[in-house]
């Protein structure tokens, strides 16, 4: 298992998309911690400068309303959002195991129930969903994965449900239910390993929605008022009137970041298809 | 399949959502950690004026009553009273902001299926060069945070450049000048401009992969090749047989997306203070306005499944297999 999940890591690597995609998402995750040695401002100090001032040499990215060092939150920014879209990443992937696989074995009432729920959930608006949750749950870092994961489980649900539908007619199921294997053994033994694959480079999918959602509800404000996050900049910003004042340089990072490291993964995402053999076209 | 039986299993599905929403929605606030009733009450009032809270939420009743008033309510248009705009009830804060909403969504959603189509349409029929180059940028502008994307045409084009309207859906000046319908419809169109750009530039993106993959497949038929082989021209093959048949997968994602249109209305609406359902739900958020959200979250989500139901309509009018 070792030796196949670091040759995977290697065939993803050998082609530009992936080293490109998992070269940003590394830098990205490894600047917070690198920062120290870029700029010597904390990303929360306040009057490390003179307000709202213009990229200059000694704040190469300007400062906020606060007169706090924008490179430097930039630079921290990126943490939150990569961490809370992974964590959906895994939560969801272990929800679509769960239920996705199930929906697609059990043809009788159980299946058609649980097909039924994904595809309700698949058409609840997502944004206002999370909103009304995430108002009455309250900012952490732990909600915040929560409500994106229930957004989030849907579409790769169906999809490996509607996989797991044509497994299930394949000899070797077969096979194993004439030998009198239980239904649970089938799905997690026979099953699961067969759709692992597809359930990975969807997982992709679920971190690249979920890093948007992140940011865009932290704009809203309701993300978590004490951590550098993208999101949360962009609400600041907003909030003390950096738009109406035209102090793009506040403005503009942030959403390259958010974009780099969204475009970073559906690089990835590419990559990984080719790789483990999921391409349509 | 018959068409009335298709019909009849979209209706009884959209049946079975709508049960789902209004259980949803009544659980939400009473399911929370913590007391319900914390979330409503200021523990620095007075008893008299909390109960007094509570009762007009109908939160002192046994819950089977609270869900009965419930339905009730919602069958009713009551939503009962904003925080925020006390004392003006949700249903007519909702009733004033969800026709805007719908203008820019609607219009959004129209011209970027449109323009999808058309370039996913010739991206896949020249291929090459501009084609990769279509396809590489419609990944990228899928990456593109929506709120980040309005608010960067906001400085550039409305405090920069100074272009465009920085917020509204119309002049107000209009309103005392009263300068008829046409100057009235180019100020909201004017108004309106960025806020629809921003939205479509997520929606192109999706509407020309979907388009140009489907395209690809339909150019691959035993027809095409026939029509190409009589002669015909280049052109009309393509706009009088190919399109018609590459574009049902294209309404299939216009209803895959109405969810996300909703979200991004949400967004798009707070960053040019355009004042529809989006907006209000920000406001709502800022100022912990719950029966305002609990509404706005409501009626979205009737609308998004309206719409929904719409385009399946649409498919089984275009769609002759499902029609039969």
């Amino acid at each position: 298992m070792e030796s196949r999940s670091g040759h995977l890591i290697r065939r993803i690597l050998v082609d530009p998309k992936g080293m490109v995609g998992a070269g940003v998402i590394l830098a990205f995750s490894l600047l917070p911690f690198l920062r120290p040695l870029i700029t010597k401002y904390s990303p929360e100090a306040v009057g490390v400068g003179a307000p709202n001032q213009p990229p200059s040499s000694l704040h190469p990215l300007g400062t906020t309303s606060l007169g706090q060092d924008v490179l430097s939150q930039f630079l921290t920014g990126g943490l939150v959002p990569v961490e809370v879209g992974v964590l959906t990443g895994i939560f969801t992937s272990l929800l679509v195991i769960l239920v996705g696989i199930p929906a697609g074995y059990y043809v009788r009432i159980g299946g058609r129930l649980l097909n039924l729920v994904t595809d309700i959930f698949l058409i609840l608006p997502a944004l206002p969903l999370i909103i009304l949750l995430g108002v009455y749950l309250g900012p952490s870092l732990l909600n915040q994965v929560l409500v994106l994961t229930l957004i989030s489980w849907p579409f790769p649900a169906r999809v490996v449900a509607s996989q797991v539908v044509s497994l299930r007619e394949r000899e070797f199921i077969k096979v194993a239910k004439a030998l009198g294997a239980s239904d649970v053994r089938i799905m997690f033994g026979e099953v699961l390993p067969n759709v692992v694959n597809l359930i990975i480079s969807n997982s992709i999918l679920v971190i690249i929605f979920a890093i948007l959602f992140q940011t865009a509800i932290s704009f809203l404000g309701l993300g978590i008022p004490t951590q550098p996050g993208w999101g949360n900049m962009l609400y600041y910003a907003e909030q003390s009137g950096a738009i109406a004042s035209g102090e793009w340089w506040w403005v503009v990072p942030p959403g390259l970041g958010i974009l780099a490291v969204a475009f970073a993964f559906s690089l990835l995402f590419l990559r990984l298809e080719e790789v483990l053999g999921l391409e349509v076209r | 399949m018959a068409w009335s039986r298709y019909i009849a299993q979209r209706l009884t599905f959209f049946a079975y959502s709508f049960v789902f929403l209004l259980i949803l929605n009544f659980l939400i606030p009473r399911l929370m950690p913590g007391n319900p009733v914390s979330r409503f009450v200021n523990p620095l009032m007075t008893p008299q004026a909390q109960h007094q809270i509570l009762e007009q939420f109908g939160l002192t009743k046994p819950l089977y009553v609270q869900f009965i008033l419930y339905l009730e309510g919602v069958f009713t248009g009551n939503f009962g009273v904003s925080f925020l705009y006390y004392p003006t009830p949700v249903s007519t804060l909702i009733a004033e902001r969800l026709p805007w909403t719908l203008f820019l969504t609607g219009t959004a959603t129209v011209l970027s299926a449109l323009l999808g189509m058309f370039l996913g349409l010739i991206g896949a029929w020249k291929r090459g060069k501009s084609d990769s180059a279509m396809v590489f940028s419609s990944l990228a502008l899928r990456s593109v945070p929506t709120f980040w994307l309005g608010l960067v045409l906001l400085i550039g084009f409305g405090v920069s450049l100074k272009i465009f309207p920085t917020s509204g859906y119309f002049s107000t000046s209009l309103l005392t000048s009263g300068g008829g319908l046409g100057a009235f419809l180019s100020s909201l169109l004017y108004h309106s401009f960025l806020p629809i750009v921003t939205l479509m530039a997520y929606l192109v993106g999706g509407n020309l992969l979907i388009m140009r993959a489907s395209t690809l497949g339909t150019l691959r038929e035993d027809y095409v090749m026939m029509l190409k082989a009589f002669g015909y021209d280049d052109r009309k093959i393509l706009f009088g047989h190919v399109m018609r048949n590459a574009s049902l997968p294209m309404v299939t994602n216009v209803g895959i997306q109405m969810g996300y249109i909703v979200s991004g209305a949400v967004l798009v609406e707070t960053v040019f203070s355009y004042p529809g359902m989006g907006l209000l739900v920000y406001q709502a958020v800022l100022a912990r306005d719950y029966p305002t959200l609990q509404g706005a979250f409501f009626v979205l989500t009737v609308t998004t499944l309206i719409a929904l139901l719409l385009v399946d309509l649409l498919y089984s009018v275009l769609d002759p297999r499902v029609r039969r």
